[in-house]
């Protein structure tokens, strides 16, 4: 028994699959051109917070030299020669054993060992600044903040 | 026969044999052609993926033949493009005194250097920084030059250690130039251009206090700025943990890689023993005392002797470390940095107590034990006198000590024997460094029985110190144990440390036991009675102190033997005596006026006792023991 097979006797206008084409690339295009501009503004305020973090870098440098700059300024002035001169200048001379005067003082503590306490140096934490958002690429922060975020983590 | 549907629907879009299509005709006439395609296109698929991997073994060769040429080119490559490495020096430890005060710190200076391709005209560049910081004019007009440099160098320093006032005056003088050229507007390549020039701030050890305790501190050779490091007390040995641990950090260069470059924890810092108020009355006084007497240098030790801290170790002359690259006229080559403890002499009779605890010790004699002095005494072929060459009669040793009568320790010692006389110097540590924890310290050998240059008279004079060199800093140390129960504390300077916010002090540790406290108190008595009954200069009004001066006569290297009129004049005391809370030696090398220690060196140690006591709040002895009504004050 013969078959018969039936096709279409007819195509769309020319016109027609040449705009479908145009529309269909530009949707792409469009597309492609904001995730490039979306990627292109991370990296450029990626790119800005790394210049920033480099011009931190060397304020805290410059800091650090003032501080200890400072140190030795302040050490010169409450040096031992000039705050003798300083006394000196106010007419104060080392007390002798006729001037001191002692007396006693009951309950008083004293602190264990020496008579003067150590001054403690205080030095401030160290901890890591740089946030991670800052190293991770536009896929990585995809990855953690929407793909993995939605992932539970299981228990009740 | 079927046709392939969707072979013929993309035939049946051609214009001329889509109607043909429909009746099979082409179909059959088409079949070997269409096996022929797809034989060629399997053909071309296979020649070419036989081509991809050809290529890619190719290449596989290739690289394995030139790995190590690809990864010389990587790193070049990262080097110029993406990072750079840079080595950070961490800031050098500070180093206080124990109540904090900085003694040695780092202070900001400048580097100043050209960057080659900037320069625009060099001899602007030459005349200000030659006017400005006195560098030769030819010099800096030869590097401000590129072409004078190797190929790449694109900076040159020029000058270290520059002043921030010094850099201020030139960054004034650029602003000018700069102003002067833009109002002319005009290339003008001879005009005035400080263009290229660059300075940049680092950290340079300094030492606010200047000499105060400089012979401690040492120094640090800091206008080597690549291998500066510590010469000399605790700069030299602590100095790899005051430098801390240089790191090395890829700097990079694009901004989306930039991390946090890591923290380099700055050297390990020190608070020392010393106090600041007490080393420098300490040297006051001491600088005081040798210019009174002409001395050619003196010495001032004071230690805590329950815990070996070395509260003050003054020493005259001083440098400044600071300047440690000047030349001094004071302080020659021959000058030890530290003579406290590295310049050995022979101490004469402030060894006398060292003697008499040795024998005290061993019960050969008691404070009673009578000698009958006749002025001389011989041992070992040889006659040995009294420094005032008289004879006393019978004494006692406290008498002995008192009149510091040679002969009477010289038989003391023959009673003794070498063999109890030596194992006795050799407890209290005299044959070996203390162990300081100062760079430089320094020994003399102690001649034993048995060494070649050993003879029996050097049991005679060694007992009263003659004969035998020691450093200051052993003799005090050897000296304390009587002050401190008979134990014999390790002296130090460092009191704690400080590491990434870890505070750590340092443990007092013993180093012997030489003598019971039993002997230790009855010699302490015995000395302080002797002070008390000669009127010695070294009493302090309101303190009862145990002490023993010492004159000793100094050899002449050349002719080896003694001069007549030079000597060194020493003083060793401590107290209160019934709780010793310092002891004190006193050095004074060659005085021109008086040679005597107890003429010389005694009223040294009596100034230094009498402000130390101050300084240290201890009170005189009849309110510290209650036995005077004092004031009396309710608090809590």
């Amino acid at each position: 028994m013969k078959q018969f097979r039936f096709f279409k006797a007819y195509t769309q206008a020319p016109w027609r699959v040449q705009v479908r084409i145009a529309s269909i690339f530009l949707l792409v295009l469009i597309v492609v051109s904001l995730i490039a501009g979306f990627y292109l503004s991370i990296s450029a305020q990626i790119a800005e917070a790394g210049i920033d973090i480099q011009l931190m870098e060397d304020q805290k440098t410059e800091l650090n030299q003032q501080i200890a700059d400072s140190q030795i300024q302040l050490a010169k002035i409450t040096s031992a020669n000039n705050m003798a001169e300083r006394a000196r200048g106010l007419g104060l001379n080392y007390a002798t054993d006729v001037e001191g005067v002692y007396v006693t003082v009951s309950a008083l503590q004293l602190p264990a060992g020496s008579n003067q306490p150590i001054k403690k140096l205080v030095s401030p934490q160290e901890t890591n600044l740089m946030k991670e958002a800052y190293q991770q690429s536009l896929w990585d922060w995809i990855m953690v903040n929407i793909i993995q975020a939605d992932i539970p983590l299981g228990g009740n | 026969m079927y046709i392939n549907e969707n072979r013929s629907a993309r035939t049946i879009n051609l214009p001329i044999t889509g109607l043909k299509d429909v009746h099979g005709v082409l179909q059959q006439d088409n079949a070997p052609k269409d096996l022929d395609q797809t034989f060629n296109t399997r053909i071309t698929i296979f020649i070419f993926a036989a081509m991809v991997i050809g290529i890619m073994i190719i290449y596989k060769i290739l690289v394995i033949q030139s790995k190590e040429f690809i990864e010389k080119a990587q790193v070049v490559v990262d080097q110029e493009l993406v990072y750079y490495d840079q080595i950070v020096y961490p800031e050098r430890g500070k180093i206080y005194d124990k109540n904090g005060y900085l003694l040695a710190g780092n202070k900001t200076v400048y580097e100043v250097g050209v960057n080659l391709a900037d320069v625009k005209n060099p001899t602007t560049i030459a005349e200000v920084l030659s006017n400005q910081l006195g560098i030769s004019k030819d010099e800096v007009l030869f590097y401000a030059n590129i072409n004078n440099h190797p190929e790449g160098q694109r900076y040159y320093p020029l000058a270290y250690s520059v002043e921030i006032e010094e850099i201020q005056k030139l960054q004034a003088i650029r602003e000018a130039y700069n102003t002067e050229l833009k109002k002319s507007k005009k290339d003008d390549p001879n005009a005035p251009n400080l263009a290229g020039l660059t300075w940049k701030p680092y950290l340079e050890r300094n030492y606010p206090e200047h000499t105060l305790a400089s012979n401690v501190l040492g120094f640090v050779n800091f206008l080597d700025t690549t291998n500066g490091e510590g010469h000399y007390g605790v700069e030299e040995k602590y100095n790899d943990r005051l430098a801390g641990k240089p790191e090395r950090v890829k700097i990079l260069l694009d901004p989306n890689a930039t991390n946090e470059i890591p923290a380099v924890p700055a050297g390990e810092s020190f608070y020392l023993t010393i106090d600041r108020e007490i080393q420098s009355m300490t040297e006051e006084t001491l600088d005081a005392a040798v210019a009174k007497y002409g001395a050619k240098s003196g010495t001032i030790i004071i230690m805590d002797p329950k815990t070996g801290e070395i509260l003050a170790m003054a020493v005259s002359p001083r440098r400044d470390p600071n300047f440690y690259y000047e030349k001094d006229e004071r302080f020659d080559k021959k000058t030890p940095y530290n003579k406290a403890i590295s310049n050995p002499y022979e101490p004469g009779s402030v060894f006398k107590p060292i003697t008499m605890a040795g024998a005290l010790n061993k019960g050969i004699v008691t404070p009673e034990t009578t000698f009958y002095d006749s002025g001389s005494y011989y041992i070992g072929g040889w006659y040995l006198y009294n420094w005032d060459k008289s004879a006393h009669g019978e004494q006692t040793m406290t008498g002995c000590l008192q009149l510091s009568l040679n002969v009477c320790l010289a038989w003391v010692a023959d009673q003794m024997g070498p063999q109890l006389f030596y194992d006795n110097l050799i407890s209290f540590g005299l044959n070996r460094p203390t162990g300081i924890d100062l760079a430089g310290e320094e020994i003399y050998p102690v001649k034993l029985p048995g060494d070649k240059e050993w003879f029996d008279v050097n049991l005679g004079t060694n007992s009263y110190g003659q004969g035998i060199s020691l450093t200051p800093i052993q003799m005090i140390t050897a000296l304390s144990a009587i002050a401190n129960d008979g134990k014999m504390m390790q002296p130090h300077v460092v009191k704690a440390s400080y590491f990434r916010d870890t505070y750590t002090e340092n443990t007092p540790v013993a180093i012997n036991n030489p003598i019971s406290k039993e002997t230790a108190d009855t010699l302490s008595e015995m000395l302080a009675v002797s002070l008390e009954k000669e009127s010695s200069l070294a009493l302090v009004p309101g303190y009862r102190i145990a002490g023993k001066t010492g004159t000793a006569s100094i050899v002449n290297p050349e002719t080896k033997e003694y001069y007549e009129d030079k000597t060194n004049a020493s003083f060793v005391g401590w107290g209160p005596v019934d709780d010793p809370q310092f002891i004190v030696y006193v050095w004074i090398e060659e005085p021109a006026t008086g040679e005597w220690g107890s003429v010389v060196a005694a009223p040294v140690f009596s100034e230094v006792v009498q402000k130390l006591v101050i300084l240290l709040q201890i009170p005189p002895d009849d309110i510290r023991l209650g036995t005077t009504a004092i004031n009396s004050v309710s608090g809590h």
